[in-house]
């Protein structure tokens, strides 16, 4: 099985009501979503003009950069599948793909808000939630969509798909040939691969020619550089006790601070 | 947002080795300094160094004395040559304000900063290390990556081993060393930051 969503570009109209459900169903802060829309155009391709909408979410990945990006110690997890109650244990950090629905998790206990899937993730679907601090994380938590999996196993739709005024976001398992969210692959929905790359995104778009191009030249995001990624992950968690200590203690700077300084400072200063 | 407090952290980080390269001084090399000094050891589990510093720091009647006089035979004015002159262009163009160091000052021209009218050489290992601390703070990590495999780690990497073999101090063994480990990539297995 894997979850996934469809979004009809055909029936969106921008509203913005899946963002307000969303923000309402998760408590998400203003500042934050977990899933946005964005207006495109009216731009020119090729001789006709496009003017459509990106409703973008966590695509719950089929290699999903952010899982790999977690420096969480890894703990093992027992995953159950709700069709079959076959369970499976694996290792995982503090986020994953789950094995049986696809979908992306994140475990707040454990996660050290480090901000590394944030970083990895090339949707911008990931942010650090301020408020849920705990013991291992003063920072916040990761966080990010679902596919409202706790509404999903009362029985329900996504609060995104629920509230949608158009039936323009469907919901499924794309692994189910007769769902509709198959059907709609199959005419030809497609996801947003970063430049280059295939991490196969399973929130899926489908629309006219001219609008999908529209969506694909402004909205292909790029992957960032893993490495460095982790590298900022693992030095910001390694030093922070010390350096906030430091800065406490007001020792940063203290000797020859800012001696390369900005250019609009100097002719200032000048 | 974590993502800041990420960046503020390793900007403080880059700050805080500039600071430790400093000529020492009783004005910031204090209790203060030493706390945190042990507490970033102490968070990489270099605990038995920090025990080897704290070691010769106690038993020596004036260790500022002690330090100024190991910095300056390291990275001032030593005897019979000064061991490891910390600016890039000494190990890059084999001379004092070569092109590495101009290559430098143009990196920090393009990223919109200038040097202080105080400032050493563009090219010394202390403005490097602040410079970095100013990217991370933008977050321009694209540029920390950049300055760090083309200006930074091409000659701190014959830097750092000059120093942690000729020192007499393990505080400036540390300090390199320090830097050394969190200004390399990151190696297949993960940080190592003793790699004897």
């Amino acid at each position: 099985m894997q979850y996934g969503m469809i979004i009809d570009l055909e029936r969106c109209v921008g509203c913005h009501a899946c963002t307000i459900a969303c923000k309402a169903e998760w408590e998400v802060p203003v500042e934050f979503g977990r899933n946005w829309v964005k207006r495109l155009g009216p731009s020119k391709v090729g001789n006709e003009l496009a003017s459509t909408y990106y409703p973008g979410l966590c695509n719950h990945c089929a290699k999903p950069p952010c899982v790999d990006a977690c420096p969480a110690d890894p703990a093992e997890m027992t995953f159950k599948d709700a069709k079959s109650g076959k369970t499976t244990t694996l290792s995982v950090a503090a986020t994953w793909k789950d094995p049986f629905n696809g979908t992306v998790q994140i475990d707040k206990s454990r996660c050290i808000g480090c901000g590394a899937c944030v970083e990895s993730c090339p949707y911008e679907a990931r942010y650090i939630n301020p408020a849920m601090v705990d013991d291992v994380s003063s920072d916040g938590k990761a966080d990010k969509c679902t596919y409202c999996m706790p509404r999903v196993e009362a029985g329900l739709a996504p609060a995104c798909v629920q509230t949608c005024i158009t039936n323009a976001r469907i919901f499924g398992d794309l692994d189910d040939p007769t769902s509709e969210v198959a059907k709609y692959v199959k005419k030809g929905a497609k996801g947003l691969e970063p430049k280059g790359e295939s991490i196969g995104p399973n929130s899926r778009y489908y629309g006219k020619k001219k609008d999908m191009t529209l969506l694909f030249q402004e909205s292909t995001p790029e992957l960032a550089d893993m490495g460095s990624v982790k590298r900022r992950a693992m030095m910001a968690s390694m030093v922070k006790p010390a350096m906030r200590k430091a800065r406490d203690l007001g020792l940063l700077g203290l000797a020859g601070a800012m001696l390369v300084k900005g250019l609009s400072e100097k002719k200032n200063d000048e | 947002m974590s993502e800041s407090n990420t960046s503020q952290d390793i900007a403080s980080l880059y700050r805080f080795l500039a600071q430790c390269m400093q000529y020492p001084d009783p004005e910031w090399m204090n209790d203060d300094f030493f706390n945190v000094f042990y507490n970033l050891l102490g968070s990489l589990g270099a605990v038995t160094e920090g025990k080897e510093i704290r070691k010769a720091l106690e038993q020596s009647s004036d260790f500022i004395e002690d330090l100024q006089i190991e910095y300056t035979r390291l990275f001032i004015n030593g005897v019979p040559h000064v061991v490891a002159p910390p600016f890039a262009s000494v190990y890059m163009d084999k001379s004092i304000q070569g092109s590495f160091a101009l290559r430098t000052l143009n990196f920090y021209r393009k990223k919109g900063f200038a040097m202080g009218e105080e400032a050493d050489l563009p090219d010394n290992l202390i403005h490097e290390l602040e410079f970095l601390s100013l990217l991370t703070e933008e977050e321009d990590y694209v540029g920390e990556e950049e300055f760090l495999s083309t200006l930074f780690r091409p000659w701190y990497k014959c830097f750092c081993p000059r120093v942690a073999e000729e020192t007499r101090h393990p505080y400036y063994r540390m300090v390199v060393t320090l830097i050394d480990f969190f200004t390399k990539e990151e190696e297949e297995d993960g940080f190592q930051l003793n790699e004897a």
